[in-house]
């Protein structure tokens, strides 16, 4: 620090240019001790221990909305007037002919089977039939 | 804590210039000086200790503000030398109103160590317990911060080489 560097050895530039106001060291000593117990005596606020809490909740509150606001504007969401494939079987059953509830209701399982239950004639008759393809005819004959 | 008081308020005052600034600051040093009590070591002298605390406390406001500064639209400055100029409690002539712009454009860090050993003239080695670096570093910290002042008053001042 010599040379030129000497500008900051002028006594001027080591001189305090500050001043503070009137009394303030008198009483500073006081303000600080009474700075310190307000400090210490303040309880922590309730929103103050809830403080942590309600930033997270806020965090996921936008985190939310943005994502929200963002699929909505890409149209990523399903589109209201388009329906989901629940909805479309649920709108499908409520267009059927109601005839035909009334006649899935009457409809008697039982009496169908036995009804078309081919019985061990109608299966000889069947396969007695000129219009049976040769080789399975064969092979049923083989099976003998 | 009692007797320390005013020697605090110069540390920071040196620093950040304005006296509401530094009124403030060495409020939260005795605050969180109080809260951290606990946490003092004997074999630490307290003035140390509380001197580390207002320079930390310091540091923090600078970076703070040193962010804002970058932000804002205006030229950090032209603005630091109206407000010093119409600061009540700044009597400094021309001299040294451009020695407290050219310590006002130095890094945070580098401010805090070349007011340290320039103003209040502290040996290395306590700035160093202070700051918590080696001797080495504050001095070559020093050099730098030395070499900025002086040519920013060369040109600000227009003195010769």
């Amino acid at each position: 620090m010599k040379n030129n560097n000497d500008i900051l050895q002028r006594e001027e530039f080591r001189q305090n240019p500050f001043t503070v106001p009137e009394g303030y060291f008198a009483s500073l000593e006081d303000t600080l001790r009474d700075k310190v117990f307000a400090a210490e005596k303040k309880p922590a606020a309730f929103v103050g221990i809830l403080k942590p809490a309600l930033m997270m909740a806020c965090s996921f509150a936008v985190i939310f909305g943005l994502g929200y606001g963002i699929l909505s504007m890409t149209g990523s969401f399903a589109d209201k007037t388009q329906m989901s494939a629940y909805d479309e079987v649920a709108a499908a059953v409520e267009n059927f002919n109601p005839a035909l509830f009334e006649y899935l209701d009457e409809f008697d399982i039982e009496n169908y089977q036995a009804m078309y239950t081919p019985s061990e004639e109608d299966i000889l008759n069947y396969f007695a039939t000129p219009t049976m393809d040769a080789s399975l005819y064969n092979y049923l004959a083989s099976l003998e | 804590m009692r007797g320390y008081g005013e020697q605090l308020y110069w540390h920071i005052r040196k620093l950040v210039a304005n006296h509401d600034d530094a009124n403030d600051l060495l409020q939260n040093v005795y605050v969180k000086a109080w809260n951290a009590m606990d946490t003092f070591r004997e074999d630490s002298k307290l003035y140390t200790w509380l001197y580390r605390i207002a320079t930390n406390e310091v540091l923090t406001f600078l970076n703070r503000k040193k962010i804002i500064n970058f932000l804002s639209i205006n030229s950090n400055e032209a603005a630091f030398e109206r407000k010093l100029a119409a600061d009540e409690n700044f009597n400094g002539t021309k001299v040294q109103l451009s020695l407290q712009k050219a310590v006002n454009k130095l890094p945070p860090k580098q401010k805090v160590v070349f007011s340290m050993r320039y103003w209040e003239e502290m040996k290395y080695e306590d700035m160093a317990e202070v700051l918590d670096t080696s001797a080495g570093a504050l001095k070559a910290s020093y050099h730098h911060a030395y070499q900025k002042v002086v040519d920013y008053l060369k040109k600000d001042l227009d003195i010769e080489n």
